[in-house]
Parts: structure tokens; C-alpha cells; sequence
């Protein structure tokens, strides 16, 4: 019987090390569960879900030309990235998802890990918040929370991200303008 | 009187003295060999219990985390297996190349994009699902069709990742103006009437 007791005992110390272990891998991983947000395809008059993991990352890296100064310069962002998932839907009518949608999302980036760098809401414009995650000196992945009435985008970016560049690609590769002019600085006198 | 007795037994003893050695010496401590009962069987019995609890405890602990990565793998190419319409996929493909087309026509473009740009693959031979079960089947593709659909692949990820890139992009580009005050709706409320 006492033996029974220790194996039981050294059993369950050997599982709860191997659950710790992953949970401690899942939790240093910038990637989140985004798999709740399916059944809204079914509403959505519109829906983008993209997928691409480490393995399909490297593998388009490898095809993307090194010429092409566009291709040069998506290769260079892409560089080191993990996965880029992105969720998004529109729909024809006000209210088709529900706060709880969203807040499934905001759970698991309240961590320590995570830190909401941005968020602009508006009640008529729909809210944008930008969570980063970052690991000693240098990003470890980033999430976008884009809401409107009839809309709402998650994107999560694995990996070391240049936000700078990410956000510069727009107008470029047929990523339209929103038509809105930059503010230049004025000279000063 | 001498009390010599008490020290090393030598002249008178004390009758009191051997009266007391006398009760106390049934518990003194004398080496005897040790007796075991007899219902105590002596030899140990090995028993393999402990160990193939652990082995058992180990085979899971690595069979869930096979199954982990399998769906991991499986949500990175989801739904392998067909996009079976032409038509549909001509579709997924002239949808990607637009971030937001009007509304009105539905249509759904994911990962199968993926799927589509595989289905020129000669037919015959199932799908690999994921780098774990399919190598066996992966070796015995020819170098050249193997090429030919890491190519497919790759170029179907590669429109992937231009469409995510486009996303991600644009909301990032939507936040910055936003939080900088560029953003038209903004600008439109900060406005006098003039006159």
C-alpha cells in the first residue's frame, strides 16, 4: 500500500512538472487563442483568418526574391518572425458580436507579460488598442485590437517586430491610403 | 562503613544496594542475537509496479504532447484536404488581393488559400497533413514534385502573408493617426463653422 502511495506520488510530481513546463512555454509565447472568435465567421458577411506559423514563415522567406525591393523589404520585417495570425470580420449589421468576444481576447493579454502601448476609443469611430509583449531588450510579439460597429480585427504578430515598418506599408504592395494627407512639420522661423 | 561496593564491587555489600541491582538489572542491556517472528518472511520482493507507473506516466505525458503539436500543426494548414470548387479558389485568390471589398458579396478567405494553390498537385496521392505522420509518404515523392509543391506552398503563404501583412499594417497605420489626431473623423469635429 505505501508503495502504491509513492508511485502515485512520484507520478503526479512527474505530470505536474511536464504541465508546468508547458504552461511556462505557453506563457513566454506571444501567440494567443483566437480559436473562440470562429463561430462569428457564421455572422460575418466577411472574414479574413490567417494562419502562418514558424514553419510556413521560413518557408515563404525562402521564396520571397531578393531583388524585388518590395519583396526585400517585407523580408526584412518578416525576418525572425514566429507566426502572424490574424482574425477578422465584418459584419452587415450593428452588434453582431458581443463585448464578451472581444473581452475573450483582452483576458489573456492582461498578463504581466503584455502591455497596452496604445488604445484610441471613440463610441462612434470603434477603438483601436495595441498591446506589445517584450522580452528582455527587444519585442517578443505584438497584438492589434481593432473594433468598430460592424467590424472587429485581431491581429497577433510572434516574433521581433519593427512597428515602425509595419505600419509604413501601407500604400505600398496594394495596401490602399485611407486618403488622409501627413502632417508635415512646419519650418520654423 | 565501606562503600567500595558501589564503585567496583569490592568489600561489604549493601544488602539495599542488592536489593536495587536486583529490580534493575532485568533492564539493563545485554547483545543477544536478533529474533524475528516467525510469520516475518526474510528476502525482498522486487516488484516492477513503481516503474512501469512512471513508464506509463512518461508514455503520456509524450503521447499528449504529440497530439499537442499535431493540432498545431493541423491549425497551421487548416483544412488540408480540399477546396474542391475551381471557381471558388479563382475567387479566394482575387480576394486577397483587396483588404476590403464591399460587403455585400460574402466570401471567406483563410487559410484554404493554402489548400487552393495544392490542389494543382497531380491527384493520386493524399495530402500531407503535417511533417510528423507524413514523412514516410514524403520521402517517397520525387525531388522535383517535392520542389514543386514546397513552391505551391510557399507562394500560397506567401499571399498569406502579404494579406496579414496588409491588416495588420493598415490598423496600426489606423491607430498612429488616430492617437496623432490625423485621422479624418477627428478632423471633422475640431472644426469651426465659419461665416
Amino acid at each position: 500500500m505505501r508503495t502504491l502511495f509513492k508511485t502515485m506520488k512520484l507520478a503526479s510530481l512527474a505530470l505536474l512538472l511536464g504541465l508546468s513546463v508547458s504552461v511556462t512555454a505557453r506563457a513566454q509565447n506571444a501567440r494567443i487563442e483566437m480559436g473562440q472568435l470562429d463561430h462569428l465567421g457564421a455572422k460575418a458577411s466577411e472574414t479574413v483568418d490567417v494562419n502562418i506559423d514558424e514553419r510556413l514563415m521560413h518557408l515563404t522567406a525562402k521564396f520571397l526574391s531578393g531583388k524585388d525591393p518590395d519583396e526585400v523589404k517585407i523580408k526584412e520585417l518578416v525576418n525572425g518572425l514566429k507566426g502572424i495570425y490574424v482574425k477578422s470580420f465584418e459584419f452587415e449589421r450593428d452588434g453582431d458580436y458581443s463585448q464578451a468576444d472581444i473581452e475573450s481576447i483582452r483576458l489573456q493579454l492582461r498578463s504581466p507579460a503584455w502591455s497596452k502601448i496604445l488604445n484610441v476609443s471613440s463610441k462612434k469611430e470603434g477603438s483601436v488598442e495595441v498591446y506589445l509583449m517584450s522580452n528582455a531588450a527587444q519585442v517578443g510579439g505584438l497584438v492589434v485590437v481593432a473594433t468598430d460597429l460592424k467590424e472587429l480585427t485581431i491581429v497577433n504578430i510572434v516574433g521581433p517586430v519593427d512597428l515602425e515598418k509595419l505600419s509604413q506599408l501601407e500604400g505600398q504592395f496594394g495596401v490602399p491610403e485611407l486618403g488622409i494627407e501627413r502632417t508635415k512639420p512646419k519650418p520654423k522661423n | 562503613m565501606n562503600d567500595d561496593y558501589l564503585w567496583d564491587r569490592t568489600g561489604e555489600p549493601d544488602p539495599q544496594i542488592q536489593q536495587l541491582e536486583q529490580i534493575l538489572g532485568t533492564l539493563g542491556y545485554y547483545t543477544r542475537p536478533l529474533e524475528l517472528p516467525a510469520r516475518v518472511r526474510i528476502g525482498r520482493r522486487r516488484t516492477f509496479f513503481p516503474r512501469i507507473a512512471i513508464a506509463a506516466a512518461v508514455a503520456t505525458m509524450l503521447v499528449g504532447g504529440a497530439f499537442w503539436l499535431l493540432l498545431h500543426k493541423q491549425t497551421a494548414l487548416v483544412g488540408l484536404e480540399s477546396v474542391s470548387n475551381p471557381q471558388a479558389v479563382e475567387k479566394l485568390k482575387t480576394a486577397s488581393e483587396n483588404v476590403a471589398p464591399p460587403a455585400k458579396n460574402k466570401r471567406v478567405y483563410e487559410s484554404t488559400i493554402v489548400n487552393a494553390a495544392l490542389e494543382n498537385k497531380p491527384k493520386g496521392r493524399s495530402v500531407r497533413k503535417n511533417l510528423m505522420a507524413g514523412n514516410k509518404q514524403f520521402r517517397t515523392l520525387g525531388e522535383t514534385e517535392l520542389t514543386a509543391r514546397h513552391r505551391a506552398e510557399a507562394e500560397a503563404a506567401k499571399e498569406q502573408l502579404m494579406l496579414a501583412l496588409r491588416v495588420a499594417s493598415a490598423k496600426l497605420s489606423l491607430a498612429q493617426k488616430k492617437a496623432h489626431g490625423t485621422y479624418p473623423g477627428s478632423l471633422i469635429r475640431n472644426q469651426h463653422k465659419i461665416g
